[in-house]
């Protein structure tokens, strides 16, 4: 009574049943399968073997186990990449103007993820100093003491700020926060100097979407040259007006359209009669 | 009402008891016959229809899971029925490139293709193995009766992970190579639990919980079952020193048989 050596399971009919039949493989396993019309003694070497309820049950209670386990898995990557994002990734950049220029990369979170000097003198400030893991707002007050301590920044100084990312509103937060925050700051070091944010280039933003340019007149009749000047006083077109009143009202400006070919009723668009206080300062630094 | 009653009670009565799932399958035939030929969009012919075995074993497989909040038995087992002959009709399509042996010679042919293979087997041998594989058989379920144990209870017994039937199989294998353990079985009717724990490292929790089924192979690796034994190869040649052929299995065999 030799069998088949090989690999293959074979299965031996031990009893039969209407409709299953008790099988013995030869791994010794006892098994219920698919009665096809076997009878006790026959060797098989196929069969449809039973599922028993509580193995189903068991299949489904682990196949559930390793759905739930995925998505966990799938939702912990999409949080760690988005944290990641908040915290390492830079969002904005602020660059303090003590004359040293320094540039801050910030992160979503408020670290500070870059530092850098935009001159000589700043790069001088930045030297050695350590931002690993500091938020913005401690690492302008440290960059500020040791403007100080560098004898960059003394009493009278003035400090511009300017904030730049894809949100608006981020860049206005971040400037007004680190503003009081610096003034305060300083404040309590006993050194008062000027922060001014840079307000020209939201001024000029804010106004470009409400400002309607009129078409340009070929004939320009006195009584409309009139209207013209009472609408825009400060405009460089009327050759009465000086520069000095319209340094003085920056919101007045005009800023150019960038479609238009420049002859847009308002003379030369240079802007620079729009300069308010700090294009001056800056140029005295 | 009365039926519905009965047919639930008739069904957590077969979930145990072996011939009461037979005598009510024998019962509810026509139901799986039906159910097939639903499946099949024609009646299946028993013996040919390799579908009504599926959907034979399926209703008692539904025997087996049903539970009273699971609605009516037969919309149960009708659903469990075509669900198995779907999942049958899967696997089975992975195959329909190959022909089949039980196909017509040729088209209207009543002879199949499987006549027309010349058989080799000596028809007579065949015939004498088969009556002494029945004959060992039948000896082994009437020990394993002595022991209060049929096949049904064996193989719903075995374990069916992998790790489990190791377990099982280093019980045995510490079995055959102390006989002592072995005719401790034969001669008191139980499992020596504790020796063969001690013997295998196996816990006693698992050969308890796997108690029936122990019995059984253990008794196939007595006496006299040289058939069985030379049909599990594997546990023979995986044993190591106690392999079936062994002068301690020759022993006890001689001892019993």
């Amino acid at each position: 009574m030799e069998l088949d050596m090989g690999e293959k399971t074979t299965y031996l009919v031990m009893e039969t049943h209407p409709a299953y039949v008790v099988l013995l493989d030869s791994e010794g396993r006892f098994l219920k399968a698919a009665n096809c019309g076997y009878e006790r003694g026959d060797r098989i070497d196929t069969a449809i073997l039973i599922e028993y309820p509580q193995d189903k049950r068991r299949r489904r209670r682990r196949a559930l186990r390793t759905a739930v386990s995925l998505a966990a898995c799938v939702a912990l990557a999409v949080l760690g990449v988005q944290q990641y994002r908040y915290v390492f990734v830079p969002y904005g950049t602020l660059q303090m103007e003590i004359n040293p220029g320094v540039e801050m990369e910030i992160s979503r979170s408020g670290r500070v993820v870059g530092l850098t000097g935009t001159n000589a003198d700043g790069e001088a400030l930045v030297e050695g100093y350590d931002y690993g893991g500091k938020d913005r707002y401690e690492a302008a007050d440290e960059l500020a003491d040791l403007a100080v301590e560098m004898q960059f920044l003394e009493e009278g100084g003035q400090i511009a700020l300017t904030a730049e990312a894809e949100s608006a509103q981020w860049v206005e937060d971040t400037e007004r926060r680190m503003k009081s925050e610096l003034e305060e700051h300083l404040a309590d070091h006993s050194i008062r100097v000027v922060i001014s944010t840079d307000p020209e280039e939201k001024v000029i933003q804010e106004e470009t979407e409400s400002v309607t340019i009129p078409a340009p007149q070929q004939t320009a009749p006195a009584q409309e040259d009139a209207e013209g000047a009472q609408q825009a006083p400060a405009s460089p077109a009327a050759p009465s007006a000086p520069a000095a009143p319209a340094a003085e009202t920056p919101q007045a400006v005009q800023p150019p359209v960038s479609d238009d070919d420049g002859d847009s009723g308002y003379g030369d668009d240079d802007g620079d009669d729009g300069d308010d206080d700090d294009g001056d300062d800056d140029g005295d630094d | 009402m009365k039926e519905g009653h009965e047919i639930i009670d008739q069904v957590y009565a077969a979930k145990s008891d072996p011939d009461a799932a037979d005598g009510l399958i024998r019962q509810y035939m026509g139901f799986i016959r039906a159910e097939t030929a639903k499946f099949l969009n024609r009646p299946p012919a028993e013996g040919r229809d390799e579908e009504f075995s599926v959907a034979m074993l399926a209703f008692y497989e539904s025997i087996l899971g049903y539970e009273k909040g699971k609605g009516a038995f037969l919309s149960y087992s009708a659903r469990g029925i075509r669900n198995r002959l779907i999942d049958h009709y899967r696997k089975e399509r992975r195959h329909a490139h190959l022909s089949s042996l039980h196909e017509a010679v040729e088209d209207d042919a009543e002879t199949l293709k499987i006549d027309m293979l010349e058989d080799s087997r000596n028809e007579i041998q065949a015939l004498h193995d088969r009556s002494a594989v029945r004959e060992e058989i039948d000896e082994f379920e009437r020990k394993l009766l002595e022991f209060g144990i049929s096949f049904p209870e064996v193989a719903d017994n075995c374990p069916r992970q992998g790790r489990t039937l190791a377990a099982c199989q280093r019980v045995l294998a510490a079995a055959r190579r102390a006989p002592a353990l072995l005719d401790e079985l034969l001669g008191t009717g139980k499992l020596p639990v504790t020796a063969l724990a001690r013997a295998s490292g196996v816990e006693r929790k698992t050969m308890e919980r796997h108690r029936k089924y122990l019995v059984a192979v253990l008794l196939a690796f007595t006496n006299g079952y040289e058939i069985i034994r030379g049909h599990l190869y594997h546990l023979s040649s995986s044993d190591g020193p106690g392999a079936a052929d062994g002068p301690a299995s020759e022993g006890s065999r001689e001892n019993g048989a």
